[in-house]
């Protein structure tokens, strides 16, 4: 019986030894290393809520005598998106196309009533209601600018967000 | 020696096997030649960070690096990522690629497996 159990002891011993080369041995977890680096300055804002408008700061890029939005512009119109969906006071607002004074004025405010459209329903695609948005074209009727140099046609060429109806802004107050 | 000794003779063997089998590349020594070996990339890692903030500034979160050296020459040959909170490869990548250079000043006689968090966070 002794014998027995020298001799499997014995085996074990030679098996662990052999494993033992073998084997990968596992560590415990390694405390965290740190990692700290400096974050870029952030952006400036591109929208902004002022109280009687959505500014943005950039174009909304739109394909040659076409409706279709750009992709570059589906950042811009998804902060716009979020900003609605944070601003639940803003009940209606109005989605304004506006083209340069070049071209026939009934085309140019079809076009402009197109492009509208198109940035109301990719909000509309990013979660806010239809009901808020109001989509209307003006074509050259509303002009920023009367020159005639092509920084004057780019400046009149747009889309503004004009806020028509607003209500209080509801802000969550924790009862003590 | 007595009968009663005897008996425990092979088990005592088995365990003193054991543990200088675990005792193989697992003792102090060797995690802070791991550590010193980690710490010497810090430089690096944290450049890889810094570029990564540049694309996404929000980025942020734990790296758990699964790390293997070679028992011959000590070097970290098999660093991969064992989980991630980034969600960006291009960090990942960057930081392996940094961690995979590195070499253990004593190799052991086994290879050793670690597992080493990373931490990132943006400073400002």
């Amino acid at each position: 019986m002794q014998r027995t159990s020298f001799a499997l002891s014995l085996g074990l011993a030679c098996a662990s030894l052999s494993a033992c080369s073998i084997v990968t041995v596992k560590q415990d977890p390694f405390p965290a290393m740190k990692i700290q680096a400096d974050r870029p300055e952030a952006p400036p804002p591109r929208v902004i809520l002022t109280p009687s408008h959505i500014q943005i700061t950039e174009k909304i890029q739109f394909a040659f005598d076409s409706a279709e939005i750009l992709p570059v512009s589906h950042g811009l119109l998804n902060e716009v998106a979020g900003l609605l969906k944070a601003n639940p006071q803003i009940e209606e607002l109005s989605v304004e196309g506006h083209t340069d004074k070049r071209g026939a004025a009934a085309y140019n405010k079809k076009l402009s009533q197109s492009r509208a459209e198109s940035v109301r329903d990719y909000l509309v695609s990013q979660g806010v209601e239809r009901a808020r948005l109001v989509a209307t074209g003006y074509g050259f009727e509303r002009p920023l600018s009367d020159g005639e140099e092509e920084a004057d046609h780019e400046l009149n060429r747009r889309v503004e967000f004009n806020i028509l109806k607003q209500g209080m802004k509801k802000t969550l107050v924790q009862e003590n | 020696m007595n009968h009663l000794s005897l008996r425990f003779v092979p088990y005592a063997l088995v365990l003193a096997l054991l543990a200088a089998c675990g005792g193989a590349g697992f003792g102090k020594d060797v995690r802070k030649d791991i550590e010193k070996q980690m710490n010497s990339a810090h430089a690096e890692i944290t450049a890889c960070y810094a570029a990564a903030l540049q694309r996404n500034r929000k980025l942020k979160g734990t790296l758990m690096v699964g790390v293997k050296t070679d028992p011959e020459t000590g070097r970290f040959h098999r660093a991969r990522v064992k989980s991630s909170e980034l969600k960006d490869k291009e960090l990942e990548q960057c930081v392996i690629g940094t961690i995979a250079q590195l070499k253990l000043d004593k190799p052991t006689t086994t290879s050793v497996e670690a597992d080493y968090p990373l931490e990132f966070k943006p400073k400002n």
